[in-house]
């Protein structure tokens, strides 16, 4: 494990000296995202552990019918605009949140985290 | 353009909001429409008409307490209304609405400390921006061997459900949120700083007695404006040992009158935690066709044939399931006994065991065990019943007896169906055992983003449920912003002295008014003055 571990830091490392101080940021969005969602997004819109646990993923699958990933972060086609849209207005019975909660900074890690795997 | 403050322009207004700013920095003063947008009700019950009642001016969020004194001494100077929310997450009861237009919100998410768990004294105390989810990952990530008492969704403040009278789900002392609580740290109309309890003797602990000496005033806080609570002491569960669940299904739609004095008297005597009831007969909203046909008679369907028919369906008409929390002898004993008492009595009642549950358990067992806020684990679970757009609770206090669920369903009932909104409860709807001294007779009402006429529907059979409750001698324990007065008026008894009492003391420590006005239904005089 310990071997496995330090051979994904290396390359990780590796990737890291050709990598542009651009993708760094765009890295460290992603990561501040990432963070954002799990606070945020994750208790409603994670991976359920029974069928009537993580509501937001359960109504996304009887919405799409599995045409698309029940799990947002599985999600290629969300938009930024998409995303800030459904934040600060709320859909259905997911309420609206704050700038408190989710600041402008935010926003912009949250739309980074969940459009990093949209096609080009 | 902002929704101003009752009686102030708007230039009083901006000089007002650049105060807010220098005292706690710009950053954290909102005053777009945009910004302002996002603390109405998320379900409105506005929706499609005027989106923008009961609308605040501006937010503020103070870091400390000491910013929400600046914050009260510049509101008193302005005359500037305040409505404190501490997560703002009390969907079906207002959320971060206040219950006057024009009001200031102070939004005290940013206060989001822990102070302080006793492992050893079983206590918390918490800033008002602390959730629950908050709480059970800091008592988790250090291994200490305390228990949450949550309600349903963990995003939710331990202040602020118990300053809304918010209620759980394990033993019933810790259920009660209020009840629970250990004593609190206020910042009052005038800008002082006031503890209750121990806390009020310098040095002393807060978490160790909530009724120090003197008057308790720690009810003036709840549902009410005296003050912004900034801290608040609860007592803890410490984790038992084991947990064990037993499900009691009995026939006859009328067991669940002996039903109900059994488990009463299981819950008064210590040995049960949350009962929950529901109903196998009409389980799922009373979805069997044969049970619809007969409901939908004139008349409705009388008891000996809800029973002929729940009998040749094979099913009961009542289940209550008994949580019992403590040693693995005791869950099993206090189980036994349960059994025998409901047996002597109840012809025909069955008992359904369930399993040994033991502590402490894995974050996977969590994950998947049944009811999680049994154990207090929170979760978002109860979204999966929210209507689409939301929905307001209609939340009746009515005595802990079967003849009062009775009742409850025939005085609702007819109002859904008056107001064609569906039949309403039917006759194996339940109450909801919250509270450990009354039974809550809760009924969601649906709300539409878009349905405006549903949505005018809607208040007005909230408004006809109160007042037909009150024809009962039934009040509400907690409502959305836009029916606190007509609640409140409701608990009338001697020309309305409750509330005339509160107004006293309300005119006496907030002489300007400037503290959550309407909020319990109390107002203070200038805006009496303008009702009248």
């Amino acid at each position: 494990m310990r071997v496995k571990s330090l051979s994904i830091i290396l390359l990780a490392s590796c990737a890291g000296i050709f990598s542009t101080a651009g993708n760094a940021q765009d890295q460290a969005l992603v990561e501040h995202g990432s963070q954002v969602y799990d606070k945020w997004c994750r208790i409603c819109h994670g991976e359920p552990a029974s069928p009537i646990d993580m509501v937001g993923t359960q109504k996304l699958q009887e919405r799409y019918q599995g045409a698309v990933p029940a799990k947002l972060e599985d999600r290629t086609n969300l938009t930024p605009e998409f995303i800030e849209t459904i934040v600060r207005n709320g859909l259905g019975l997911m309420p609206f949140f704050r700038k408190i909660e989710v600041s402008d900074e935010d926003m912009e890690a949250l739309q980074a985290y969940l459009t990093r795997n949209n096609p080009n | 353009m902002a929704t101003l403050p009752p009686g102030i322009n708007d230039q009083t207004f901006q000089a007002a909001l650049n105060e807010f700013r220098n005292a706690i920095g710009a950053d954290w003063v909102f005053s777009s429409d945009e910004d302002v947008a996002l603390y109405r009700d998320a379900y409105n019950p506005f929706w499609g008409e005027d989106e923008r009642t009961l609308e605040a001016s501006a937010a503020v969020a103070p870091d400390t307490t000491e910013e929400v004194q600046a914050i009260v001494r510049i509101a008193n100077q302005y005359q500037i209304p305040l409505y404190p929310i501490s997560t703002g997450k009390n969907l079906g009861y207002g959320g971060s609405s206040p219950n006057l237009s024009g009001s200031v919100v102070v939004d005290l998410k940013r206060m989001n400390r822990v102070i302080e768990v006793s492992e050893d004294k079983n206590y918390a105390i918490v800033e008002p921006g602390v959730s629950y989810f908050d709480l059970y990952n800091y008592i988790q990530e250090r291994g200490l061997r305390v228990w949450i008492d949550c309600p349903d969704p963990g995003w939710g403040s331990p202040v602020g459900n118990a300053l809304d009278h918010g209620v759980g789900y394990t033993y019933n002392r810790y259920r009660d949120h209020f009840g629970s609580h250990a004593g609190l740290e206020a910042v009052l109309p005038n800008g002082e700083v006031m503890r209750t309890g121990m806390g009020a003797i310098p040095g002393g602990e807060m978490g160790n007695y909530r009724y120090g000496f003197g008057p308790e005033i720690d009810g003036l806080f709840v549902q009410g404006n005296f003050g912004i609570v900034t801290k608040m002491a609860f007592h803890l569960m410490p984790e038992p040992e084991a947990y064990y669940s037993g499900r009691v299904i009995v026939p006859r739609r009328q067991d669940l009158i002996p039903l109900v004095k059994h488990v009463n008297n299981l819950e008064d005597l210590g040995l049960i935690g949350q009962p929950e009831y529901g109903s196998p007969a009409g389980g799922f909203g009373g979805n069997n066709p044969e049970l619809q046909e007969l409901l939908a008679r004139p008349g409705g369907a009388t008891d000996a044939e809800l029973d002929a028919l729940a009998a040749r369906r094979g099913v009961g008409s009542w289940s209550v399931n008994l949580q019992f929390y403590g040693p693995e002898e005791s869950v099993l004993a206090n189980w036994a006994f349960a059994r025998r008492k409901i047996a002597e009595d109840i012809e025909g009642a069955q008992f359904e065991p369930g399993q040994v549950y033991r502590f402490p358990m894995s974050d996977e067992d969590k994950r998947t065990f049944p009811h999680r806020v049994a154990i207090g684990v929170p979760n978002m679970e109860i979204f999966r019943i929210v209507p689409q757009d939301g929905l307001l609770y209609f939340s009746a206090l009515v005595p802990r007896s079967a003849e009062a669920i009775f009742r409850g369903q025939q005085v609702f009932g007819e109002i859904y169906r008056e107001m064609g909104l569906g039949p309403g409860p039917n006759p194996y709807q339940g109450a909801a055992t919250w509270h450990p001294r009354t039974f809550i007779l809760i009924n969601g009402f649906p709300l539409s983003r878009t349905d405006g006429d549903l949505n005018a529907r809607v208040r007005q059979a909230f408004r006809m449920c109160i007042d037909a409750a009150a024809e009962e001698g039934w009040g509400e324990y907690r409502a959305p912003p836009a029916f606190a007065d007509q609640i409140m008026n409701a608990y009338s008894f001697n020309g309305n002295v409750l509330r005339r009492f509160c107004e006293d003391l309300k005119d006496s420590v907030d002489p300007n008014g400037i503290m959550a006005p309407g909020r319990g239904g109390i107002w203070p005089r200038r805006l009496r003055e303008e009702q009248a």
